[in-house]
This record gives structure tokens, sequence and C-alpha cells, in this order.
């Protein structure tokens, strides 16, 4: 699967390149998520309550940092290229006293890979306004970590991976602003949508679908420099 | 110059990017931090422990056989729940259980009788609200020790009687957890009697049960009680009136009676109820009265307006009304205070009470039979017919019963074959026989074997003769006619008769006295002669009233026997004057029946009513 993909990208690649390219720009983003993980919550909300050790949550999937690097051609009309997101967060249940500690902790990671358009439609005083689009596939890993530890040296962990692939489309708004000869700044604003969420599995095993979902919907701000390769 | 500033510049910015970028993914994947601190309790108390089925509070439990011991211990503080207990008895643990409730079972078998000693220990949350108390894993261990008595000695139940109740006692249930004793049938109690208001003396087990405050029901002793119902006698009272009676029942104030007498001499039926306290039930009987009485004992409570009465048991009499009488068939009253009789090959003499002072048969070898026997007057002979001892036809006998000697006189009818019953025979205290055979009379001396007289009957005999001969064996009084007749007497005189006069007479009701031989009585229209035979000396004459009949004469005690309508007389032979009326039951003449006076009683039916 992942030799597919990997394939079709390098083809892109030389497609993209045969065009009438102008410039090649790799550039570096980085900004705020926000994050829905519904399914999340809620399983993790009503687990939690049953637990007889009634521990309390101290985080429940925060918005967080994303990073986001990326390669993009810019023709005479519009730019296209590759980019690969990074997206986190997570969620613990904790309780502590000095009998033990328990603690409960959700992390989940998506690696997006997409490809995205832009279209400049003004231009002001060095400053660049696009409207884009990006789409793709994001590869999730969750890794729930659940530990008891009493004082009177008793013990317990127990850990799960669970992963799973999303589909995503991802409007957005940029701006651009050439600081340098080769270089600019931007600053981009989108909304991510997952318009396929699956169930995730336990890892290796397909078979072993949970009711977690990795669900990344939420806004997206973010920004970044490039670099242009002339 | 510009150009490698420009490429020094370029890799000064690639580096610092690649620096910033590598940093940021080193720690940009979001990791959960900080923890939440639970407050505890520091300092928690002991809960207080109630139990719901074990009682805390005794410091000795009873054991008393194999025996469950349920229990469910309570916190008063919802924090400090218990989560298990361990059991110990003597120190060595027998039981541990991870609940607040449960059952433990003593077995008999596993636990000597006499004193042990057992522990709980119970474990509760300790209430601090830690992790390892919301794990279970920290408790608060409260201990509690109870002394163990087991007792396996069989249980007493007694009775006693208290007011006219039954008060059943028992050996008491020394637990606390005594919902209440069951006694079977009868209701429950907490206290370890129970007056029983419904026992009325039926045979009955009680079985006495413990029925604890866990449900349980425990089997706790019996006792059996025997029958005591109220059988009824009949009594005779000093002024010869009857009634019935019964004995006092102990449970007299939880009883009552229900009687029914029915008398057949008046077919009437009379029923009721009595109390218990009653012990006398007075009818409308007379003496010789056939009569049937049925008692029914009950609980007081039953309703007198149902046939419930018929559930409970009844207690039946049937007797003739008077003092038990004992009369074998054939007998005679020839003595003053004893009576003859002979049955099958047998003569008896007996008290009138049946008790027998002589028993002897009639022949030792013989096992034919017999026919027509008659006793003598005063019982010393015995006269009687039998098959001859060579076969051929019948033959008369006489026994002495005072030697046992047998004298025979043979060849009466020899070509008779078959006992005639119907023969008429007499024989006299001295031996003297006078009897017929179905063509001819006999006058014959047993004794001395001698044929006194004889005289062919003119047409064959199937009725008997009527004839008597006096004790003495002196005279003989022959009739031939029935109703009122002429009657012959005769005086033996050697080896004839001699005619002396003619008496009237009613049927049968003319007789000689067997304790003095030379007088005869008749009766002819209410008037009874008494006459010396030899000479003929008509002594006096004893009249009856019209409504008078005669029953008979004890001529050992010299008194006549009458009855009318409703009263036994009875009058002095020798002076003809009334000695005592005696109350009897009102009958038609047509329904009189016959009484015999014998030695101051008055017999019917098998009882005697005392005139003394």
């Amino acid at each position: 699967m992942n030799q597919k993909y990997i394939i079709l990208f390098f083809l892109l690649i030389v497609l993209l390149n045969n065009l009438s390219a102008q410039n090649t720009y790799f550039g570096f983003d980085t900004g705020y998520g926000t994050y829905e993980m519904t399914e999340n919550k809620q399983i993790l909300e009503g687990s939690m309550k049953s637990n007889v050790l009634k521990p309390h949550r101290i985080s429940n999937f925060p918005g967080y940092l994303l990073f986001r690097p990326y390669l993009k051609i810019e023709y005479q009309y519009f730019n296209l290229g590759i980019a690969y997101t990074l997206m986190s967060t997570g969620s613990r249940y904790s309780i502590h006293d000095y009998s033990g500690e328990y603690k409960f902790d959700a992390q989940i990671v998506g690696h997006s890979a997409g490809l995205f358009a832009e279209v400049p439609v003004s231009s002001f005083k060095g400053f660049k306004f696009l409207i884009a689009a990006e789409s793709g596939l994001i590869f999730n890993k969750m890794n729930l970590d659940e530990r008891l530890q009493l004082t009177e040296g008793y013990n317990q962990q127990d850990e799960y991976n669970l992963t799973s692939i999303n589909i995503f489309v991802k409007p957005y708004l940029k701006v651009e602003y050439d600081i340098w000869k080769n270089l600019s700044a931007n600053l981009l604003m989108g909304y991510h949508k997952d318009i396929i969420a699956n169930k995730m599995h336990l890892e290796g095993d397909n078979l072993s679908v949970s009711d977690f979902v990795a669900d990344w919907d939420g806004i997206r701000t973010s920004i970044g420099i490039s670099y242009s390769f002339e | 110059m510009n150009y490698m500033n420009h490429i020094k510049l370029g890799l000064i910015i690639e580096t610092a990017f690649l620096i910033f970028v590598l940093t940021f993914f080193a720690s940009c994947v979001y990791e959960p931090f900080d923890k939440y601190e639970n407050p505890v309790n520091a300092n928690p108390t002991a809960p207080g422990i109630t139990n719901l089925e074990l009682n805390l509070n005794a410091d000795t439990l009873w054991v008393y056989g194999d025996q469950v011991l349920k229990y469910h211990f309570n916190s008063s503080n919802e924090k400090q729940n218990i989560q298990g207990l361990k059991m110990y008895i003597d120190g060595v643990i027998r039981d541990t259980v991870m609940s607040d409730n449960g059952e433990f079972t003593f077995l008999q078998s596993a636990l000597n009788e006499g004193i042990h000693k057992m522990k709980i220990e119970l474990y509760t949350k300790s209430g601090t609200g830690s992790i390892a108390d919301r794990l279970n894993t920290e408790s608060i261990v409260l201990t509690k020790e109870w002394v163990l008595m087991a007792n396996y000695t069989k249980k007493n139940v007694t009775y006693s009687i208290e007011n006219g109740y039954l008060k059943l006692h028992w050996d008491k249930y020394k637990n606390l957890d005594l919902k209440s004793y069951k006694i079977q049938y009868t209701g429950s109690t907490q206290n370890n009697y129970f007056v029983d208001t419904l026992y009325y003396g039926a045979k009955r087990t009680f079985n006495i049960s413990v029925e604890k405050t866990n449900g349980d029901i425990t089997a706790w002793g019996s006792l059996s009680m025997d029958e005591n119902i109220a059988k009824p006698e009949f009594k005779i009272a000093d002024n010869n009136t009857y009634y019935i009676s019964w004995h006092k029942s102990p449970y007299y104030n939880s009883i009552k009676y229900r009687y029914e007498l029915n008398n057949t001499e008046d077919n009437r039926s009379i029923s009721g109820f009595k109390n218990g306290s009653d012990t006398v039930y007075v009818g409308n009987l007379y003496f010789s009265d056939y009569f049937n009485f049925f008692l029914v004992t009950m609980p007081k409570s039953t309703n007198e307006s149902t046939n419930d009465y018929l559930m409970y048991p009844s207690v039946h009499m049937s007797n003739y009304a008077g003092e038990p009488a004992n009369l074998r068939s054939n007998t005679s009253f020839n003595s003053a205070d004893t009576l003859s009789a002979f049955e099958s090959n047998i003569v008896y003499k007996y008290f009138v009470g049946g008790e027998t002072v002589y028993s002897e048969p009639i022949m030792q070898a013989s096992s034919s039979g017999y026919a027509a026997m008659q006793l003598s007057p005063r019982g010393k002979y015995l006269l009687g017919s039998s098959y001859s001892s060579n076969g051929n036809g019948m033959r008369y006998f006489a026994k002495n019963l005072s030697t046992g000697d047998i004298y025979y006189k043979d060849n009466v009818d020899p070509v008779n074959s078959e006992l005639n019953y119907h023969l008429s025979m007499h024989i006299s205290d001295n031996g003297i026989g006078i009897f017929e055979s179905s063509t001819k009379e006999y006058l014959f001396d047993f004794k001395n074997n001698i044929e006194i007289a004889s005289r062919i009957l003119s047409t064959p005999q199937l009725d008997s003769y009527i004839f008597k001969i006096s004790p003495d064996g002196k005279h003989v009084i022959s009739s031939i006619y029935s109703g009122d007749v002429l009657v012959d007497v005769f005086k033996i005189n050697a080896s004839k008769l001699e005619k002396m006069y003619s008496l009237e007479s009613e049927t049968t009701n003319w007789q000689f006295n067997p304790t003095d031989p030379n007088m005869i009585t008749t009766i002819k229209n209410k008037t009874l002669s008494v006459i010396q035979c030899e000479p003929y000396v008509l002594l006096r004459k004893i009249e009856f009233a019209n409504d008078e009949v005669f029953m008979n004469i004890d001529f050992f005690n010299n008194e006549i026997l009458s009855i009318n309508a409703n009263q036994f007389i009875i009058r002095s032979l020798n002076t003809g004057n009334e000695i005592k009326r005696i109350a009897k039951r009102q009958l038609q003449y047509y329904l009189y029946e016959y009484f015999i006076l014998h030695n101051h009683h008055i017999l019917k039916n098998n009882v005697m009513l005392k005139t003394l």
C-alpha cells in the first residue's frame, strides 16, 4: 500500500515538472489546529465514569500545534504542491494520592499526505492573496496507556496502539509576503474536514476494530515561510 | 563574493531551518501532562457495625445440632462498607467470605458438645477515599468474639393441666434470633409454654419447632399425648334409676360434649350438648331397656348448628339397663343362690353374674347328642335322653350331679332312631323321673332301676305331655290340655299312681315348691292358690289386681313377682302381702315381657335389678 502511494507521489512530481513551471518552493508552516475527536471523547468519558477509581479528566483532546512542510511548484496561474502535516492531540484521566497513582493517557497522532492547489486572486504591495484547497490521506495512530501504581509496590500497565486511515479535504485562504528574494512568509487559515474517517483497529490486527475514530475536523491556522529554488 | 555570501546565507538559513524543524518535530507531538491530586481523609474512624441476622449484642451462641448460622453485617458508614470476613472457631479459621453476608453451617459431627470460642474478623473499607480504598486494598479490621455453647441433648417437652386447659412446656431456645415457637396443628408463641385451648384429649403428638428471625425453622422437641376421651359408663343409682357418666376430662375448659341416646324400647332419640365440666347424663332409662349412647368430645368452639362434631371421636356404648348378669341357656333356678344349666354336653352350676362354681361333662366318653334334658328342682339330678349304647334307638339317663353316677333307662324307644327334642320330662331330687316316648309315658326310679308305672298313650305324641313330679318324688301332676285346664294330682304309691284330686289352673302355671315338696301353687283368674299337696289343703289365696300379670315365684325366698303397666310388684308367698313396688318402663298390656324373680333380683336380657 505504501509503495503505491510513493510511486504515485513521484509520478506526480515528474508530471508537474514537465509543465511550464516557473519556480519550485519548499515551505514549512506551523500553527494551531482544533480537533473534534467527538467519539473518542464520549468513549473515554463513558469508560472513566465506570472506573472505580473515579479519575478526573485533565485534558480532553485540546487543540494543538501542527507542522506542515511542503513542496510547491508555481505555474503561471496557479500553484500545485504536496504537503505533509503532523497533527496531534490527546487526553488524560488521572488521580493521585498517598496510596498510589492512576492515569489513563490517550495520545493520537495524524500524519497526513496531501496534494494542494492554490490560485492567486489578488496582489498588493508585495502581498499575494490565494485561495487554496488540499486533500489527501491521514495515517492515524493512537496510543492508549493505562497505568496503576500503588505505594505498596503494586504496578500495572496496559498499553494499546490503534491505527486507521482517513481521507480529508482542507479549503483555506493564504496570504504570502515576499520578505526576501527567495524567501517569503505566509499566513494560512482554513478548515479541515475528514470526509472519510474509519474506525481504528489494533495495530497489526485489522480485525480488532474499536469504536475510536480519529476525527481531525477543525480550524487550521498557521504561519510559515517558503524558500524558492530558482 | 556576493555569490558566496548568498550561499553561506542559504546554508545558515537552511541549517537554522533544519534545527527548527528537528526541534519542533522532536517535541511537536502532544503529550498529556499534569495530574489530579485526590483529597483523602487521612484519619478515618471505625464504623459502627450492626447485624441483621446474627445478634451482636449476645455474647453466647447456642448450637443445638446441625445448624445454619446466617449473618448479614451492616456498616453505619456507607463509605466504609463491609468487604468480607473470616470466621474462626477455637482459633482455627473455618470460613472466608468476600461479602457482608452469608451462611455458616455448624455440623454436629464437627463440633463437640461443650464450650467453644467463635471469632469473626470483619474487613471494612477504610473510608479514606484513597485509590487503595477504592480498590479495596485498604481496610479496617473489626473483631467480635462469641462463646459457642454446643448442646445436643434432646429437648424436653412436658405438659401440665392448668385451669382445665392443656399447658405445654419445653426447654427454652437460648439464642436471641427466636421469632417464635411453632406448635404443630395448634399455634405459635414466643414463650416456652403454650396453653392449648383447643386440645380436647385426642391422641396426638405435639411437635415443637423454632422459627428464627431469618425464617429458618428447626425441629425442637415433641410430646405424644395419650388419648383421654370421655368413655361413658352405665351407672345405677341407689334408687334404681339409671344414668350414664364419664370421668371428668382434665381439659374440661376447652371441650364440650355432644350426647345422643337412642332407646330401642321407645324408639326415641335424644341428643344435645353438654359443657366440659359435666360428667353425667340422666336419660329416660328403665330396667332392661336396650339403648345406644354416643358421646362425642370436641373443642368448645365447635359449631353446634352444623355437623362439625362428626369429625371428632365418638365413644359408643350399647347396653341393657340394669346390673350385668350372665345367664346361660337352659338355666334352672333351682337354688337360693346358684343357677344350674346345661349346654352341649356340659352341666354347670354358676352364680347369676356368670361365675362358674361347677362344670362337668354330662357323660365322659360320649360325644353323641343329648336331647330334652331337665334338672331336678334342687339341681341334684339331670335327666336327659341320648342314643342307646348299642346304637339302637333312644334311651333316657339320669345323672346324680353330686356323685357323678349315671343311671339309664334303656330301650325306651328302640325303633326310633332320632332324638326327640319335644318330649316332656321331669325328675325329682331323689332320682325318680317322669318322661315319655312317642308311644308311652314312664315313671321310673333311676337310682333303683325300677319302672314305677307306665301307660300307653292313645296316639303318638309329637307335643309334650304336661306333667311334673314333686321334688321328693312322691307326687305327680299331669295335664294333657292346653289353656285353662284341670290338672290331676297323683300320689306315687309303690308301683302305681293313685290319683288324689284335680285342680284348676292356667297352663304351666302350676308347680311344686322345690323347697317344700308338699306344696303346690296354681294360678287361676288373677288368683294364686297355695295348696298343701297331701292331704289337700288350700293354704291361702293371693289376689292380683286386674292390670297385674303373674311372672314367677322365687320359692327359695318365698317371693312372688308380678307386673303391671309401669311397676314391678313383689309379694310375700307366705302372706300374700305386698313387699315392694319398683318402677318400670310403661308398656301396654300386650307388650308385657317376661321377668324372673330370683334371689332378690329381677332378671331379664342378661341384666338384673336388685329388689332389696
